[in-house]
């Protein structure tokens, strides 16, 4: 299985490498040098990998963590929701939806009832608010306000 | 756990209400908010420092608060791409550089955004670009130079940027007198005076607050002023030496397209009277700068005129189509 | 001995020392904070520093730029998250510390180190300067494609297990150095046709993509696996004792740090960032015991921290004495001095020569104060690590989305954050470590630009050759790559001999 995954890998940096190539042809001399120079590494490198990971002997290898859990990908999922969020309704709100709603989330199994909405609606407001103000009035920075209350 | 949500939901919608997310009137009581003046360049830098010079002005005379952000990257593409799509209210407005805004959308298929997108409102000062070479070279003119680029040696010039105002200065220079020259291009101005000091390059082109303050460790050659340039009497202007044409890095502001003309005539009274404030025109000529104050229609002129100049050049240098 | 007097004198104005405490300790915070650099500290505070006097202006913003490069070593430590990009060396042996339940011991070395490196830079910028910058200007194109290789070799030391994975990891951050606007040649590479690609990826944003976002990931999904869990946090006894006989019994070591530091901060371009990796880099490879590195050694963080702060004295050296900022911080400084009417140059010495040495002797002054802060804040900084997964995760991704938008204004810098973190997390699980990839990134655009200049002043290929190994800081470059890149068999070999005797 393992074997399987790096080759994989390999395959998919090879598969970047020489996309990588066939775009920098476009570039004139002295943009092209570097990035051709830094591919055909990669595509060197790779390679090598490729046959590596094939004759690699099976024992040495360690028991792999799994990568994709239920938790890491219900994070993944949420990051990308508090991006779009972001996008959508501005800073402020989508920092108090993503916070509240990782924070209830992670609490399964630590906390109970009604204290999990509490802790997560208080750390929340407390955590947004706080680094809000420090930004918008001390650091000065605009932060988005998105495209929904625009 | 209802009454929990309602009091984020209160808490959330009051923090919008103070923040003041509303957006403002119309010309008539502009300016009824916050102006942002956007920087497309880091902190510190040249332009950042004129923009703060005139902030407590802007502030007094347009009675509002105006606050400075920076939008950096891709040498300022980044911040002109973010400004053409702001709210054409003018309560956004952006630091502009000629010739920058000229020729990213001219080499760049995808820059962003086009030269004819920048509203200009004024321009309020200029740094004319110098060539020099080291303080201990034989080379003593411009006629020296060229018969030492001449010689068969190739020479190599130091410079900031591709396809930046040094870039199209070096090329402007090569095309008039039919040159061989290689251009050293560096990522920022103080790098590029690294290089050259360091005997890297044979010359260098350099802002003109640069040659003023290392006029000591070099000999400047010609400056790309349209007339004396008052920190430097001493320095011909490359008209004077023969070769005919500007060059300078010349640093104004502009609003969004479809602006106001209301509005648009609000800054540009505000900006030309900071320009012409003779406190800050001397500041200006000590630090090696050219105080300029050119109105709306006039920077208009200078961009159309200038673009045409550079079109010109960079289609005989074969590096645009 | 009027300048002393002088100085002295305006040393001695109770608001100024005020003004220095402040400006470090605003700087220890903003710079613990993932996503805010010493640039933006400074950037941030340079409007408040108008209104002040030229001596006070200077001295709140050395302190905060000496404050921000240390606070980045907090979040290092805590949460393995380099505060700011000169402290990604801390982390590979900070972090461990603080599994161990010893964030206390981190921090305490962090900050010793710190101070000293600190103090050591200082003086050199009191009594090196011209010297140093004479230093500076020898470097050229060549000598920065080379220094960049150097760093270059460091993959083998920092590729925890594979070293092809490391070297891939490498290229695959040179590659993402190249996005945007050619620095050289000016075509815009790998952007698709999006405009908001042609600034090219911001480091910092790249830096919390690969090692903070995989590394709350990770915190989530083993948040209920008892074996995984971070030793809680409870002061120990002696600490400050123990942590200062570990680092004044090895006084080279911080020597050395300090020295490296230096020399790369006065090299503009390469900035703290290179400084703490090459000089980890080095305490591992002339360590006679490897083992322990990156399994919370104090040695590495020392050698890490000692550098960077160093780096800060070195980095002023070039702005001082020719105008030229040495580091992206420094150049802000110029802003301020432009702003208070002086400007940095060949002259500034004989000009401003009072306020230039205020300002030294206010520096050397502030490590100090950064290192008495460090040592009273570490107890409670440390509690950290003590607050529940469930609270701390969306926290520092709060704080990441929030300082990566802040540093360019750019909200395409937050969706590049949050793509490149969950590919960086699939990449650091299948064995792909996140410092070779970051190391390529901040490494790749040095490489380029030496090169490419390399190339353009040289005329043809023999030239270029001749070019590489006429100079003589290029010639001792390549010869420590060679050394880097044979280290690990000269070791091998060595031990071998030692074992048939």
């Amino acid at each position: 299985m393992e074997k399987r995954k790096d080759a994989g890998s390999a395959i998919l940096f090879i598969v970047i490498a020489i996309g990588g190539l066939w775009i920098a042809r476009t570039f004139n001399t002295m943009s092209a040098v570097f990035p051709i120079l830094v591919l055909g590494l990669l595509l060197l490198f790779s390679v090598i990998y490729l046959f590596v990971s094939l004759y690699k002997t099976a024992e040495n290898e360690e028991e792999p963590s799994k990568i994709f859990t239920k938790e890491a990908i219900t994070t993944g999922i949420g990051l990308l929701i508090y991006v779009f969020l972001i996008w959508f309704a501005g800073f402020l709100l989508a920092s108090l939806i993503f916070l509240g709603g990782m924070t209830w989330y992670l609490q399964e199994g630590f906390v109970f009832g009604r204290k999990r909405m509490m802790n997560a609606a208080g750390s929340a407001i407390a955590v947004t608010v706080v680094f809000f103000l420090l930004f918008r009035y001390v650091f000065l920075v605009q932060l988005p306000t998105g495209v929904f209350i625009q | 756990m209802k009454r929990h949500f309602q009091f984020t939901a209160i808490a959330a919608t009051a923090i919008l209400v103070v923040t003041g997310c509303g957006t403002g009137g119309g010309a008539s009581n502009y300016p009824s908010e916050t102006v942002t003046y956007s920087i497309p360049f880091g902190p510190g830098g040249q332009s950042d420092v004129e923009a703060r010079r005139q902030e407590p002005m802007l502030e007094e005379k347009l009675d509002t608060d105006v606050n400075i952000t920076y939008k950096e990257g891709a040498g300022g593409a980044v911040g002109w791409t973010e400004l053409v799509g702001e709210q054409p209210d003018g309560h956004f407005i952006s630091g502009m550089n000629i010739p920058h805004i000229i020729l990213q959308p001219m080499t760049q298929d995808d820059a962003g955004y086009e030269t004819d997108q920048i509203n200009p409102v004024a321009i309020f000062q200029g740094t004319p670009i110098g060539l020099a070479v080291p303080a201990d070279s034989d080379i003593e003119t411009m006629d020296d130079f060229i018969e030492e680029a001449n010689s068969g040696e190739q020479m190599t010039i130091s410079g900031s940027g591709t396809y930046s105002g040094h870039h199209l200065a070096f090329m402007q220079l090569s095309n008039i007198e039919d040159l061989d020259m290689e251009y050293v291009p560096s990522t920022g101005a103080a790098e590029s005076i690294q290089n050259f000091l360091g005997g890297n390059t044979d010359a260098v082109f350099a802002n003109s607050n640069d040659l003023v303050t290392y006029k000591e460790d070099m000999n400047i050659l010609a400056i790309g002023a349209e007339e004396t340039f008052e920190a430097l009497p001493e320095v011909p202007t490359f008209q004077e030496t023969g070769q005919d044409f500007t060059a300078s890095i010349d640093r104004g502001v502009a609003v969004p397209p479809d602006t106001d003309e209301e509005i648009i005539q609000t800054l540009e009274e505000t900006f030309l009277e900071i320009a012409n404030d003779e406190s800050v025109q001397e500041e200006m000529i000590n630090e090696g700068f050219e105080p300029l104050a050119m109105g709306r229609e006039e920077t208009q002129e200078h961009i159309d005129q200038l673009s045409e100049e550079y079109e010109e050049t960079m289609r005989e240098l074969g590096e645009i189509e | 001995m009027e300048i002393i007097q002088e100085v002295l004198a305006s040393l001695s104005q109770p608001f100024t020392i005020i003004y220095m405490i402040f400006g470090v300790a605003a700087g220890m915070v903003v710079g613990a904070l993932p996503g805010l650099t010493a640039t933006m500290a400074i950037a941030v505070m340079l409007p408040f520093t108008f209104s002040m006097p030229a001596d006070t202006a200077l001295i709140t913003l050395g302190g905060i730029y000496i404050g921000a490069i240390f606070g980045g070593c907090i979040a290092a430590i805590l949460i393995n998250t380099p505060g700011t990009p000169s402290s990604i060396a801390t982390t590979f042996d900070g972090y461990p510390m603080t599994q161990q339940g010893k964030p206390d011991r981190a921090l305490i070395t962090a900050a010793v180190s710190s101070g000293i490196g600190g103090v050591i830079g200082g003086l050199a910028l009191l009594f090196l300067t011209p010297l140093l910058a004479a230093l500076a200007l020898k470097f050229g194109p060549p000598e920065f494609f080379w220094i960049a290789i150097l760093g270059l070799t460091m993959v083998a030391t920092l590729s925890s297990g594979s070293l092809l994975k490391g070297l891939i990891g490498g290229t695959i951050g040179l590659l993402l150095s190249m996005v945007g606007l050619a620095p050289i040649g000016g075509s815009s590479r790998f952007t698709f046709g999006f405009s908001q690609l042609q600034a090219g990826f911001e480091l910092i944003v790249m830096l919390i993509a690969f090692f903070c976002i995989p590394q709350v990931i990770k915190m989530i999904k083993n948040q209920k696996d008892p074996t995984e869990q971070v030793q809680s946090f409870q002061q120990e006894k002696g600490v400050i004792g123990y942590v200062f006989r570990q680092v004044i019994m090895r006084p080279f070591l911080i020597l050395r740090s300090a020295v490296m530091g230096i020399i790369v901060g006065i090299i503009p371009g390469a900035g703290g960032n290179v400084a703490s990796l090459l000089s980890y880099d080095a305490t591992v490879r002339l360590s006679k015991d490897q083992s322990t590195f990156g399994k919370g050694d104090v040695r590495g963080v020392a050698a890490s921290e000692g550098a960077n702060n160093a780096e800060v004295g070195g980095s002023l050296v070039p702005l001082l004495a020719l105008g030229i900022p040495g580091a992206p911080p420094a150049a802000v400084i110029i802003g301020a001095l432009l702003m208070q009417g002086i400007q940095p140059g060949p002259n500034l010495f004989e000009e401003n020569g009072v306020l230039i040495y205020t300002f030294i002797t206010a520096f050397i002054l502030s490590n100090i104060v950064m290192l008495v802060l460090a040592i009273f804040g570490s107890k409670y900084i440390g509690k950290v690590i003590n607050i529940p997964t469930y609270y701390l995760a969306p926290a520092i991704v709060f704080l990441t989305i929030i300082g990566s938008y802040a540093i360019r204004n750019n909200f395409t810098d937050v969706v590049t954050l949050i793509v490149f973190g969950l590919i960086g997390y699939v990449l650091s699980e299948r064995g792909f470590a996140p410092a070779p990839i970051v190391l390529g990134l901040i490494l790749g655009p040095i490489a380029e630009e030496g090169l490419s200049q390399s190339i353009l002043i040289s005329d043809g290929i023999g030239d270029l050759f001749v070019l590489f190994v006429s100079r003589p800081i290029t010639i001792i470059l390549i010869l420590f790559c060679i050394l880097s890149l044979l280290s690990p068999y000269i070791g091998k070999l060595l031990k071998k001999t030692k074992t048939q005797e």
